[in-house]
């Protein structure tokens, strides 16, 4: 489990994190929706063990962070970032295939084989000898996000940590990543993964944390938490939430922020 | 965004098979090398060299000539190419060379002062000491980058070549200043090594360099596969176990005693750091295990190549190779500045 306790991350004055405590069991799906700005990207670097809060601890297992070492983290957890871009001409398999640098005591076939594997997984492999540069943003989120699984391939109990990892993608393989994240949650990894889609968000979360000014503004199941009038404080949006008629999951449904009689009103 | 792709991908001339990569670039070191010391004022057939059937006046130019110019050529080309590959995993930037940055002349600085105001220098001590301050200039000149990168962000390459403007100019102005100061004798020193050469490159000058390059060049590759997921970003280097920050100050560290004992042996020879790496990972790789290697054998060969140039093109009259690397990097360096400008990767 990633405990996270009273965490508060101050930088050039400005608050990004305040007292946030929040925990990831193995085998859940855990999502986070905020507005742009509320400190999800930090909380997820807190988590990763990339950014040290300035208060609160991190632990994983019961053991505080900064007590792994750094490769045997790697071996435990992976994280996928926003920032997709390498600059130079590596194949789609060679960046896959950076992905099980920390299990280089594997032997080379073994460690390319995961790295086919995963590249598989999220539907590249087929780019395999692709130059990376030269592909789309979405092909290139999905390499990365290939990257990231070979990491920490069969590894249960491991953690993935994702910062909106469907941000680039089309609507059909924004639904498969998630039933990937969701099939990998089930086969016993905790799974994190920040996202702007509140009906994604409600269909496949096992929870849901809502963030704002960098506190958590609620966490509990989907339907608990995705409320009308939470939507409109956290996000200032006006919405509608409806019952998701095959899943009976929350679901949401935007109204125009400011309809015509209101203007002529 | 297709016709960007397909133009990049046009680009990849991976014609090369990786397992014969490098032995075919150490075959193509080994001719040059034996061509080198073989071509000169006074030709020495190349049977004579390979079965070293040799007149002692033959012998005396190949020993204590020939040899040890050709070998401080191919210790300095390997480590600069290798010097380079480093800096631009490091910067994550494809034009990074510690000519452009300038680290090399930072190193430069460093050791015209030492010419300058410590007065004459000779044997190993003084060349080890030329060195140690070139190693001194060149890692001021890469704190000075990595103030303007700040530390862990990614330098983009308008800032890089500025501050590379910047210190070169700095670089350039206070070792002009310091020829002002120096004797005629000095001031021959230094013109003939702010152009780069390897003319009169005797033993000791090898013996140095061989010391100070090669050790550091077989440490920067044991850390390829680390440079290799540094390209990724910081902060996902270390989310794969690669401590980012100390790797980095490893491989600078590296870096500037490479291009600091290379100064000091042949002054500042430009673009081989830029020019051989890029051409590596266009024909064979960008993954640093194989890269470092084929660009130190490459950069061998090519140095030696552009040094024997150099001093036979004009014979009797010897052009400074580092004229030569100019005439040759530059153009390429355009070339390579448009292109990354077609594909925004800049």
């Amino acid at each position: 489990m990633i405990e996270a306790a009273k965490l508060c991350v101050v930088f050039r004055d400005q608050t990004i994190l305040d007292g946030v405590s929040f925990s990831l069991r193995p085998g859940e799906l855990v999502t986070v929706l905020a507005p742009n700005g509320a400190g999800k990207s930090t909380l997820l670097k807190c988590l990763a063990g990339t950014l040290k809060p300035q208060c609160g601890s991190v632990q994983i297992n019961a053991r505080p962070i900064e007590d792994y070492p750094i490769r045997e983290l790697a071996r435990r957890r992976a994280v996928l970032s926003q920032h997709h871009a390498v600059q130079f001409p590596f194949t789609v398999l060679g960046v896959a295939r950076l992905g099980r640098y920390p299990h280089d005591d594997l032997p080379d076939a073994r460690n390319q084989a995961i790295a086919e594997e995963a590249l598989r997984k999220t539907e590249v492999w087929h780019l395999r000898h692709r130059l990376f540069p030269t592909l789309s943003g979405g092909e290139q989120q999905r390499v990365q996000l290939a990257r990231v699984l070979a990491q920490i391939w069969e590894t249960p109990g491991a953690f993935l940590l994702l910062d909106e990892p469907t941000s680039a993608l089309d609507l059909k393989h924004q639904q498969r990543t998630l039933d990937l994240a969701r099939e990998l949650a089930e086969d016993g990894m905790g799974v994190l993964c920040i996202m702007h889609d509140l009906n994604l968000a409600a269909l496949y979360a096992d929870r849901v944390i809502l963030m704002q000014n960098g506190r958590i503004a609620a966490t509990g199941l989907p339907e608990e938490v995705l409320r009308q009038d939470a939507l409109e404080s956290v996000f200032g949006i006006r919405a509608n939430v409806a019952l998701h008629p095959l899943s009976g999951r929350p679901s949401i449904m935007l109204a125009m922020a400011h309809s015509r009689a209101e203007f002529s009103g | 965004m297709t016709a960007a792709a397909e133009t990049t991908e046009s680009f990849s001339l991976r014609v090369i098979p990786l397992p014969v990569a490098l032995p075919a670039l150490a075959f193509l070191l080994v001719s040059i090398f034996i061509l080198a010391v073989s071509m000169g004022a006074v030709k020495i057939p190349v049977s004579e060299v390979l079965s070293f059937s040799l007149s002692d006046q033959e012998r005396a130019i190949l020993l204590d000539i020939r040899l040890p110019r050709v070998l401080l050529a191919g210790i300095v080309g390997a480590g600069l190419a290798v010097a380079g590959c480093t800096l631009q995993g490091i910067f994550r930037n494809p034009l990074a060379d510690p000519s452009l940055i300038g680290i090399s002349s930072g190193a430069a600085l460093a050791a015209a002062a030492v010419i300058v105001l410590a007065g004459p220098i000779s044997g190993y001590i003084g060349i080890y000491a030329l060195s140690v301050a070139a190693f001194i200039g060149g890692i001021a000149a890469c704190w000075v980058i990595f103030l303007c990168a700040g530390f862990s962000g990614n330098l983009s390459v308008a800032i890089m070549l500025l501050a590379g403007i910047a210190l070169t100019a700095i670089a350039e102005g206070a070792t002009g200043f310091l020829s002002y100061l120096s004797t005629d004798q000095q001031l021959r020193t230094l013109t003939f090594w702010r152009m780069g050469s390897f003319g009169g490159a005797l033993w000791p000058a090898v013996i140095v360099a061989a010391t100070i390059v090669l050790p550091c060049l077989g440490l920067m590759m044991k850390e390829a596969a680390g440079l290799n997921v540094l390209l990724l970003g910081d902060s996902e280097a270390c989310c794969l176990g690669v401590d980012s920050d100390r790797l980095k100050r490893r491989l600078v560290g590296f870096s500037a005693l490479v291009v600091g004992g290379s100064v000091a042996v042949s002054g500042v020879i430009v673009f081989i750091g830029l020019v051989v790496p890029h051409l590596v990972r266009l024909t064979i790789s960008p993954d640093h295990r194989l890269l470092m290697p084929a660009s130190a054998l490459l950069g061998a060969g090519l140095m030696i190549a552009a040094d024997t140039a150099a001093r036979t093109l004009a014979a009797p009259a010897e052009i400074p190779v580092g004229i030569l690397t100019s005439l040759i990097g530059g153009p390429f360096f355009l070339w390579l500045l448009l292109r990354l400008q077609r594909e925004g990767i800049t």
